[in-house]
């Protein structure tokens, strides 16, 4: 909520019932233009009826044990003079103990920690956000937030079902009767083990629900969107704007935007390229950070500072960088990656970049993530002052978290999702070409 | 198959700050809001409704806390103008979307934080928040008992609003800070 004096006093005017009608039909009309100033709206309202919870004594966190002192001392109106107000208290005492949780219990682990790489924070209930995590780390319900396009945390469930969240994403995880998570923004992947009947694995997102009986999917959500892509199963989707449902078959994806004007259908997703290369006017991958720029004629990238990890005094770790991601918000793949792959990349920087790879494994469940370091020795610079390099793919390297586990990631069998290409925070970085080649040593 | 007056209320209490709050812009009252968010909920049990997924019952809830604050108002305070149902519709639209899933923990999280964040705003700062949401006062009555002009009042709640968020924001994800 940034500061916007001239709003804020009007929305508080308005929840005070003093604005008169002329203000309060330009504030209704600045609220069905200004989605911003809708938010600070929701926003003050719920801090309204929060305080209005604490100032009756009762708060969301210690309902059951209010609900019962209800019942002997029952604050203003609470439930009523209903006469099923003992009966509604008691099944509420009973769900408390699933649905509010208890914080001087221990809280139920429900999964353990594969890995975190790159900006990663993990908070559990009123635990305060720790970005040191480690693998084997026992998890209960919590948030979990991957702030470097580069980061990626995977955790695996008692149950064996493996959850990957990369990117730029948040998301709450919990499970009580049901594995629950909601994605708020960002992109995971979910290898899903078979689900008691009846209990599904829910996903929610701001735009749409899935609900997944055992299956492997990937996920995408920016708020407005949400893309699922099945590659195994049957999986159903709601959108919330409309409560429109879809079951998306393997090898097809849909996607939920709060639209609901626009029909939900199903694509399908076809079999990858094996050769791609970065088209300045082609939507086959997009470019999600960058600043698109011309150097003496050439059309290029320019890298945009990110957040790429946190120091031990959580001091953001900045870094430059240009990403390309699949065609849509889906994590979707755009190349097939094989043994004789090279990555071809076109720069300018007086400063080796890393390439970062983002991958999926044939069944669209995470494929690792690996990255190269370029020397600026391995290419001479062109007239401009361009370098060009060709990296096999052979020769990128698993990135350090993922190499500890039991699972083995082979780069040249996975579907490349993202590419990042970066240097350090002071070092200027332009990318006017990148491309994936097929090249067999014997035409070498 | 629909779902049981536990899920019902499991699903509604987890949505209460999201439904009683939609009830709030309506109605402007806090207590009321409350009260409208339990006539919400006591309905969804006993009245000849079902639902067959949590979305479904959401949706009517977030509708019928609406009609519920607006036939309040009609009864009550007659000479009210409120905003226009269409502002109403696309606040509470947004109010559903972005919900944040029935079993997320974020809520509870929330009140936490704001709880946390209250204690740590300056003392006479707290005392206008009490005065305006705690005891329900309206910022006439507020400026009259801290003995501050009403524009004031004003002022200082919509900038406090603006603190607690940015506090409340920092205690769920210090990242963004």
């Amino acid at each position: 909520m940034k500061p916007n004096p001239e709003s804020d006093t009007a929305i508080v005017r308005y929840l005070d019932g003093t604005l008169d009608g002329e203000e309060l039909r330009r504030f209704g009309e600045r609220l069905a233009e200004d989605a911003e100033l809708r938010a600070e709206l929701r926003e003050v309202a719920e801090q309204a009826v929060a305080m209005g919870d604490l100032g009756r004594g009762r708060n969301l966190v210690a309902l059951p044990s209010e609900v019962s002192r209800a019942e002997t001392s029952p604050p203003r109106s609470w439930w009523g003079p209903a006469g099923w107000l003992a009966a509604a208290a008691s099944l509420m005492l009973g769900l408390g103990a699933v649905f509010w949780p208890d914080h001087e219990a221990t809280p139920a682990v429900i999964a353990t920690l594969d890995f975190a790489d790159g900006a990663v924070h993990w908070s559990g209930g009123i635990e305060d956000a720790k970005s040191e995590l480690a693998p084997g780390d026992e998890l209960a319900s919590g948030n979990l937030v991957v702030e470097s396009a580069s980061g990626a945390a995977q955790m695996t469930f008692r149950d064996g079902t493996r959850l990957t969240v990369t990117g730029e994403s948040e998301i709450s995880i919990a499970e009580t009767d049901r594995k629950h998570l909601t994605l708020r923004r960002g992109n995971l992947t979910a290898d899903v083990a078979e689900q008691p009947a009846g209990r599904p694995l829910t996903i929610q997102t701001p735009s749409a629900e899935i609900e997944v009986l055992g299956t492997v999917l990937s996920v995408s959500s920016n708020g407005e969107s949400t893309t699922l892509s099945v590659d195994e199963g049957l999986v159903r989707l709601r959108r919330l704007a409309d409560g429109s449902m879809i079951e998306v078959p393997a090898g097809h994806l849909v996607t939920a935007t709060i639209d609901s004007s626009q029909a939900l259908t199903l694509e399908s997703t076809d079999a990858l390229p094996e050769a791609w290369a970065l088209d300045f006017e082609d939507g086959a991958a997009r470019v999600t950070k960058g600043e698109r720029v011309s150097v003496a004629g050439v059309p290029c990238y320019q890298g945009v500072p990110y957040i790429a990890a946190r120091g031990e005094d959580n001091t953001r770790v900045i870094r430059r960088g240009v990403a390309i991601n699949g065609p849509s918000d889906s994590e979707a793949s755009f190349v097939q990656l094989t043994p004789d792959s090279r990555l071809r990349l076109r720069y300018r920087s007086d400063w080796g970049p890393v390439v970062f790879l983002s991958t999926q494994e044939p069944d669209g469940s995470f494929g690792g993530n690996f990255e190269y370091r370029v020397r600026l020795d391995d290419s001479e610079p062109d007239g401009g002052g361009w370098r060009t390099v060709s990296i096999a793919i052979e020769d990128f390297e698993l990135l350090k978290p993922l190499r500890h586990g039991s699972r083995r990631y082979t780069l040249s069998e996975n579907k490349l999702s993202k590419i990042l290409v970066s240097s350090v925070e002071h070092k200027r970085l332009q990318v006017a070409d990148v491309a994936v080649e097929v090249i067999s040593p014997e035409s070498e | 198959m629909p779902l049981d007056h536990e899920s019902i209320l499991r699903h509604l209490f987890a949505a209460r700050p999201r439904l009683s709050a939609a009830a709030y812009v309506v109605v402007r009252d806090v207590q009321v809001a409350e009260d409208i968010f339990q006539n919400v909920a006591l309905k969804a049990v006993t009245k000849d409704v079902s639902f067959e997924h949590e979305g479904a019952l959401l949706s009517w809830a977030m509708v019928t806390a609406k009609r519920e604050g607006i036939d309040w108002l009609r009864k009550r305070k007659p000479e009210t103008v409120g905003l226009e149902e269409e502002v109403l519709d696309l606040l509470h639209r947004e109010w559903n979307a972005s919900g944040a899933g029935p079993a997320a923990p974020g809520e509870g999280d929330r009140m936490l934080a704001l709880r946390d964040c209250l204690e740590k705003t300056p003392r006479h700062s707290r005392q206008l928040l009490e005065l305006r949401y705690f005891e329900g006062r309206s910022c006439g009555e507020c400026a009259e008992a801290i003995g501050i002009g009403l524009d004031a009042v004003y002022q200082r709640l919509s900038r406090l609003h603006r603190q607690l968020k940015q506090c409340i924001d920092r205690r769920l994800d210090p990242a963004s800070s």
